[in-house]
């Protein structure tokens, strides 16, 4: 699952062009395809908190155990301000600093080829750009909040530079900053990427079969949990279980249930 | 290769700061106020760090010699820890520090000097000798090109004869070693599992092959040697497991000349052990029926005496029982 959190339609549209996303929700501006989302937060820190916990909200396959969607993945894409950085070019922030409280992130490092750079979010437009920074408005309210519902490694913010002091801010307009998303969509899309392929070292077992129990039987929260990891041990001794096994079909209660998968992995073999 | 390090303001301009991050020249390089700030930071997955561990350079403040936890030991009465590195290159997947950290990112402490002040004075205030155990929270050797801890502390442990020290590890980065003469009170102890554990456990460690001739070359240098068995796992063909393993160190290893050996079991505190699972859903040790007792996870009492005594009566068959020290 990627979930894109951008400010505005204009540094959007190149991104929902690419990936073929369509409009889905009124409620905020929300494009998707499959499992890739798109949000338009509207610009600052409190409106990308607010949008990216709303669009955390709508995903549905959260683990008992972890209270996650683990293996969700948010990038904030926009552009920002940089004093000396060339117009066009692309960072991924390595440090988040929020001006107004002080507070920092580091987002971990992803294997991936953009070069990184500290982004300083501001509440309103610098007339001095900080140096060695990126600027821009949204980024720590993002992370912030994205990190509430995701590891800190799959949640990332990508910028281009659209001003710096040769280039002010007051210069941009609309086509600018489109162009400039637009002509990094590649390197946006290979970040993407890496970021998925990361996320999938964490689907690595499949108990889509809890829904059926779920479904059969009631459990508790604490029991959900014993399920989830009772499946996954049954996965890994046994096979992945696809169906019920024909000595669950007469079983009354989850509790039962769950009397009979411990039973069954607790007399699996005992070596690795 | 390290692509990143995060550098706590405080040593910025430290020498060893200056020397670590000329080794890694590509590499990008964040400020950061406290280490801790970057290492304990929330809503990090060990697992997804691990793909690519960034290092961290920062000063330690406090603690630098701790006691170790009653029963650990090699025979003496004073026994301490000691960790100039959190995290390890490798990666054993039954390794307690992915449950107990956060974070897998590489934090080194540049002030080694400040380890040994102390180190000096904890043993010069001892009444007998005093054992300092290195390797508790990373590899003590396999970063050592990287951090040079290691040579450092030789040369202060050659001034304490007081003090031991045992390096513990499961590389193969002993070039130094060699280039030096033995000192007497120091042991380098070396890790081992049967073959087919290692192969399904111990990601990224050298062969079992490599490190008793990393072994070999050391006692033949005059370095006293250490072997230490923990955690043993359990299996059905544990026997000829170790009979197998202790075969292949002792066609190679005198062992007339080991100072001392260890063993013990695989236990978890319980929080790790949650923890891990969570990391690693699909790996089998996890997955075995294992048990909870006083908040520790493991194969349970009955199984586990039967892993200390196959391992103990094996070991008696090579060694002196009298350098064979239990760890529980
Ligand atoms: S070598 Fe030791 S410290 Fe390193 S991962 Fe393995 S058990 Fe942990």
């Amino acid at each position: 699952m990627l979930n894109l959190v951008v400010a505005t339609k204009v540094e959007a549209e190149s991104l929902i062009n690419a990936l073929h996303l369509k409009h889905a929700s009124a409620t905020f501006p929300l494009y998707t395809k499959d499992t890739t989302s798109l949000v338009i937060t509207g610009i600052g820190k409190c409106r990308a908190a607010a949008t990216t916990s709303w669009l955390a909200a709508r995903s549905e396959s959260v683990s008992a155990s972890t209270g996650r969607n683990t293996s969700a993945c948010w990038l904030n894409v926009g552009i920002a301000g940089h004093r000396e950085a060339p117009i066009g070019s692309i960072f991924c922030a390595h440090k988040i600093h929020d001006l107004g409280s002080g507070k920092v992130w580091y987002p971990p490092r992803i294997s991936s080829p953009l070069p990184s750079a500290n982004l300083t979010t501001v509440d309103k437009p610098l007339e001095n750009y900080l140096p060695d920074q990126l600027h821009d408005m949204e980024g720590s309210g993002f992370v912030e909040t994205a990190r509430m519902y995701s590891y800190a490694e799959l949640v990332q913010c990508i910028k281009v530079v659209s001003d710096n002091t040769e280039q002010p801010f007051s210069n941009i307009d609309a086509k600018l900053a489109s162009q400039l998303i637009e002509q990094n969509i590649p390197f946006i899309i290979k970040f993407m990427d890496h970021l998925q392929a990361l996320a999938a070292n964490l689907n690595t077992l499949d108990i889509s079969i809890v829904s059926e129990f779920l479904h059969r039987w009631k459990f508790s929260v604490s029991q959900k949990v014993i399920l989830e990891r009772l499946l996954q041990r049954y996965s890994v001794l046994h096979s992945p279980m696809t169906t019920l096994p024909a000595d669950l079909h007469q079983v009354t209660s989850g509790k039962e249930a769950l009397r009979w998968l411990t039973h069954s992995v607790d007399s699996a073999d005992f070596s690795l | 290769m390290i692509q990143t390090i995060y550098v706590e303001e405080s040593v910025r301009n430290h020498p060893r700061t200056r020397e670590i991050c000329a080794r890694f020249p590509g590499a990008t390089q964040i400020d950061c106020e406290r280490y801790n700030s970057v290492f304990n930071s929330n809503s990090q997955n060990f697992r997804l760090q691990k793909q690519q561990p960034s290092l961290i350079l920062a000063h330690k403040r406090k603690g630098y010699v701790l006691p170790t936890p009653p029963d650990y030991g090699i025979g003496g009465s004073h026994n301490y820890y000691f960790s100039h590195m959190l995290n390890c290159v490798y990666d054993c997947r039954y390794c307690f520090l992915q449950g107990m950290y956060r974070s897998a990112n590489y934090v080194v402490f540049v002030n080694y000097e400040d380890y040994f002040d102390q180190i000096e004075s904890t043993a010069k205030e001892a009444s007998g000798d005093s054992w300092f155990f290195s390797g508790y929270d990373c590899d003590s050797l396999a970063f050592e090109p990287v951090t040079g801890f290691m040579r450092y502390a030789l040369d202060r442990f050659s001034l304490i004869p007081k003090a031991h020290l045992e390096i513990r590890t499961k590389s193969t980065q002993v070039r130094d070693l060699l280039s030096r003469p033995p000192i007497k009170n120091c042991v380098i102890a070396f890790s081992f599992t049967p073959e087919k554990v290692s192969q399904s456990l111990e990601h990224r460690v050298p062969s079992i092959k490599k490190r008793v001739l990393a072994m070999q070359k050391l006692q033949n240098h005059g370095w006293k040697i250490g072997l230490r068995f923990d955690p043993i796992v359990h299996s059905k063909t544990l026997e000829s497991d170790y009979r197998d393993l202790f075969t292949t160190i002792f066609e190679s290893i005198d062992p007339k000349t080991v100072h001392s050996a260890s063993y013990g079991t695989f236990r978890l505190p319980k929080p790790f052990f949650k923890k891990m699972v969570t990391l690693y859903p699909e790996e089998k040790l996890f997955a075995l029926p294992l048990t909870e007792h006083k908040s520790q996870v493991s194969f349970g009492d009955i199984t586990e005496e039967l892993c200390l005594s196959t391992v103990h009566n094996l070991l008696i068959e090579f060694i002196d029982e009298r350098i064979i020290f239990p760890c529980s």
